[in-house]
């Protein structure tokens, strides 16, 4: 692949061997690349030199869509349904609960709730019809580009949508779906029950999961990966992060403290294939059998701690979002919300949602990172232009 | 607090060899470094146009103009969703006014000591029904009740009165207004500044303020509206930004606040004013309030003496009054506004003199205008003491 992708022209080739460890020599020998590179060389140097990639895109099999990441983090990229689709539904399959639920060929009701980026609903065409955001038999339920701009009716027509759906499964930014069962639960109006929620998109707080568990009787499972690299990790009934192995291949570059950098290569991919991507987030992986018995074929998570680019160090550690989650849930579990911001001086101002002053929430942080931290009350947390939410902004 | 000042470059400023003292706040306050750098900054690192750019420029700018959005509904209690951008106060009361679409004989009862930008939009489109005033142009609140009719559309008023720095029972009308099924807009101009605001513990359903009287730049207004008061406010301004779709047979108006807000907006401005948000909000309203209620006793007491003075709202307790003190002082062949230019020409001491754009206040206290000292944050007792100084030299 290296050869024909000329973004990666000059690179050695592959070993002509199947030994793991020939190819993983081969591939901790070349240079990561991130998101500065392919934005760079979108989308020429991202093509095998034998794609037709203007004939493939007239033909309607690959399209360019962006991804929805931070401000300083979105891309383009080639994407095509027959890609995404089975290497999807495969990860998701880990899950044995799961995979009972959409068995193969059978009729499957799928809603998915995220940001407009992500649901394909930010053309200037007004308001979409229910029919119009059903695409492949899944409805996207979102028009909006902040919950927090979500009237009472916009949030009573999703819940309306999502009741006549009853979903089989719902894929969900944890964020978006815990302000809509918020929503539920004040208004005291049922959601119809899942068979299983996948949080994907962004990192799931504590509080997310609680506001989600409140308004909707379903499991709710972790689904990691991107836009570009597809789904890397899939969470199973245990509760571990099992790697899409068939897939990719992955690296976890040493982060100190048990954390890993996650660095993908992507396999079999036709339309920008990706070699040694450093996607710019950090994991704690396990090891050993999983009770839950999928098969031990590549990496285990115990969770994802979150972005890089959110990552403090303190004096001795660094602190994950998901680190900082645990402190400030531990502290205050009446927190809605949380954003960590560094002042110039050095000390942080944590932005809180909710009945509280965010005082014993701020202590914890403040232990965690061994610096001043003063809470601050706020109406709600404001995302990026995305959408998404930024958990830390140093 | 005077430590303060050193953050205003304004402040630094000399008019003929003398420092100045500035007194001027209820007219527009100076603006601290934080919101000229802030300005700056988005000239020099975003500088695109919002809710429109896919570039990162465009992106950054969207993300700080609606941080700033944000941090005004941070600072009066409301969602971010319920916080309009406009240009000034006074667009905000045409804008409710011109939403509510109101017939001429529709009522809206509001004190006759209101500014100008909250009484001649309802003098336009309805019938003003004006609370009196006292001899000291305290609006006589408990009237409120009398002037409600069945005609009564809307009730206003300010939470602080621009001319005698009182701070009005606004709980009290709300409750009032609201039992008999007429809502309230509160006019939050002189107030925003100097007092905490939680709009969920006012009640109230619509309030406006300017930004550059919170630090901010001018050409920024805010105008809150409580979430399902949407439903029944009309589009006002329409064009570019608001529109969600639009063909030759139909369109579809964003979703509030944005369906309000055609056109480009004042971006620097709105980043501007939120940087002077956080400033505030650093420092705590109640901080702010403390030291305003304490400059604004000081302002009557030292006022109050001067011969011939009359203090409006002398009489008021000081707890319900800011740092703004207005009065008229008699001096031979000389308007207030003389005076005014007088303190000025020959203390570089800076204050308002006139008719503070509250005409029938005046006209009813049969004041051919007056004289107005305004403090703030960064003011302390020594430019009190220099203007009464001045002022007892006059008279």
């Amino acid at each position: 692949m290296v050869g024909e992708v000329p973004l990666y022209a000059g690179r050695a080739a592959a070993p002509d061997s199947d030994d793991p460890e020939a190819i993983s020599a081969w591939l901790s020998s070349m240079p990561t690349i991130g998101k500065r590179e392919l934005r760079r060389g979108f989308p020429r140097a991202l093509v095998r030199k034998s794609c037709d990639l203007k004939a493939e895109m007239a033909r309607g099999a690959v399209e360019i869509i962006a991804t929805s990441g931070t401000t300083e983090n979105r891309l383009q990229v080639l994407w095509e349904w027959s890609w995404w689709d089975p290497q999807e539904r495969e990860a998701m399959r880990y899950n044995t609960r799961v995979a009972e639920a959409m068995p193969p060929g059978a009729p499957f009701r799928e809603a998915v709730l995220t940001t407009p980026v992500c649901g394909g609903a930010t053309c200037h065409v007004g308001n979409l019809s229910r029919l119009e955001r059903t695409v492949d038999g899944m409805l996207f339920l979102n028009q909006v580009a902040d919950p927090t701009h979500w009237s009472p009716a916009e949030l009573d027509r999703m819940l309306a949508e999502w009741n006549e759906l009853a979903p089989d499964g719902v894929e969900a930014d944890p964020a978006y779906l815990a302000a809509l069962c918020r929503y539920a639960t004040q208004t005291a109006t049922r959601m119809s029950a899942p068979r299983f929620v996948t949080l994907t998109y962004e990192l799931a707080t504590r509080a997310h999961k609680r506001a989600i568990a409140r308004a909707i009787d379903a499991p709710l499972y972790s689904l990691y990966g991107s836009t570009e690299t597809g789904v890397l990790f899939m969470e199973c009934t245990e509760g571990r992060l099992h790697h899409n192995a068939r897939h990719s291949h992955l690296e976890l570059l040493d982060a100190k403290g048990g954390l890993g950098r996650v660095v993908v290569t992507t396999l079999g991919r036709t339309w920008m294939p990706l070699c040694r991507y450093e996607l710019g987030d950090v994991v704690r992986p396990t090891s050993g059998p999983c009770r839950c018995g999928a098969r031990d074929e590549g990496y285990q998570l115990e969770r994802v701690e979150g972005r890089l680019a959110d990552c403090l160090q303190s004096v001795d550690r660094l602190a994950t979002p998901a680190m900082l989650d645990d402190a400030i849930d531990g502290a205050d579990p009446r927190i809605e919300g949380w954003q960590l911001q560094r002042e110039p001086d050095g000390a942080f101002t944590l932005g809180v949602v909710g009945e509280t002053d965010g005082a014993q929430a701020a202590e914890a942080a403040a232990g965690l990172l061994e610096a001043r931290v003063t809470p601050r009350i706020e109406a709600a947390i404001l995302p990026e232009g995305s959408g998404k939410y930024r958990m830390v902004r140093p | 607090m005077n430590d303060y000042k050193n953050s205003f470059p304004l402040l630094q400023r000399e008019l003929d060899g003398q420092p100045i003292t500035y007194l001027d706040s209820a007219s527009t306050t100076p603006k601290p470094k934080v919101v000229i750098d802030a300005v700056t900054r988005y000239y020099t690192e975003m500088g695109a146009n919002v809710h429109r750019g896919v570039h990162p420029l465009g992106e950054a700018s969207t993300a700080a103009y609606e941080r700033a959005r944000y941090s005004v509904a941070a600072l009066i209690g409301a969602l971010p969703s319920e916080i309009v951008f406009t240009r000034n106060a006074t667009e905000s009361f045409n804008l409710v006014a011109q939403g509510l679409a109101l017939s001429l004989d529709d009522e809206v009862v509001f004190p006759a000591s209101e500014h100008h930008s909250n009484y001649m939009p309802w003098r336009q489109v309805a019938k003003p029904v004006l609370v009196d005033i006292d001899d000291e142009t305290v609006p006589r609140y408990s009237q409120l009740k009398e002037r409600i009719t069945k005609r009564t559309k809307l009730v206003t008023l300010a939470h602080v009165s621009n001319v005698n720095g009182v701070i009005a029972p606004v709980e009290e009308w709300v409750e009032t207004a609201h039992a008999a099924g007429v809502p309230v807009m509160i006019d939050a101009s002189q107030s925003v500044s100097h007092l905490p605001i939680d709009v969920k513990k006012i009640g109230c359903d619509f309030l406006a303020f300017s930004s550059h009287k919170l630090f901010g730049p001018s050409g920024v207004g805010i105008l809150y509206v409580r979430r399902e008061r949407f439903d029944s406010l009309k589009l006002y301004n329409v064009g570019g930004g608001m529109v969600a779709y639009n063909s030759e047979d139909r369109f579809e108006a964003r979703e509030a606040p944005f369906r309000y807000e055609a056109g480009t907006p004042n971006i620097e401005g709105a980043i501007g004013l939120g940087a002077a948000i956080e400033m505030v909000r650093s420092i705590g309203m109640d901080k702010i309030a403390a030291h305003s209620r304490a400059l604004g006793e000081m302002l009557v007491r030292e006022l109050k003496p001067l011969s011939g003075a009359r203090v409006l709202g002398a009489s008021v307790a000081p707890e319900r009054r800011v740092a703004l003190c207005t009065l008229s002082l008699p001096v031979p062949s000389m308007t207030q506004a003389n005076i005014a230019r007088l303190l000025a020409d020959s203390h570089a001491i800076l204050v308002s003199g006139g008719f503070h754009c509250a005409h029938v206040l005046h006209h009813r206290a049969q004041l051919d205008g007056t004289l107005r000292a305004s403090a703030h944050l960064f003011n302390d007792e020594a430019d009190i003491e220099r203007l009464a100084s001045a002022l007892r030299d006059l008279v």
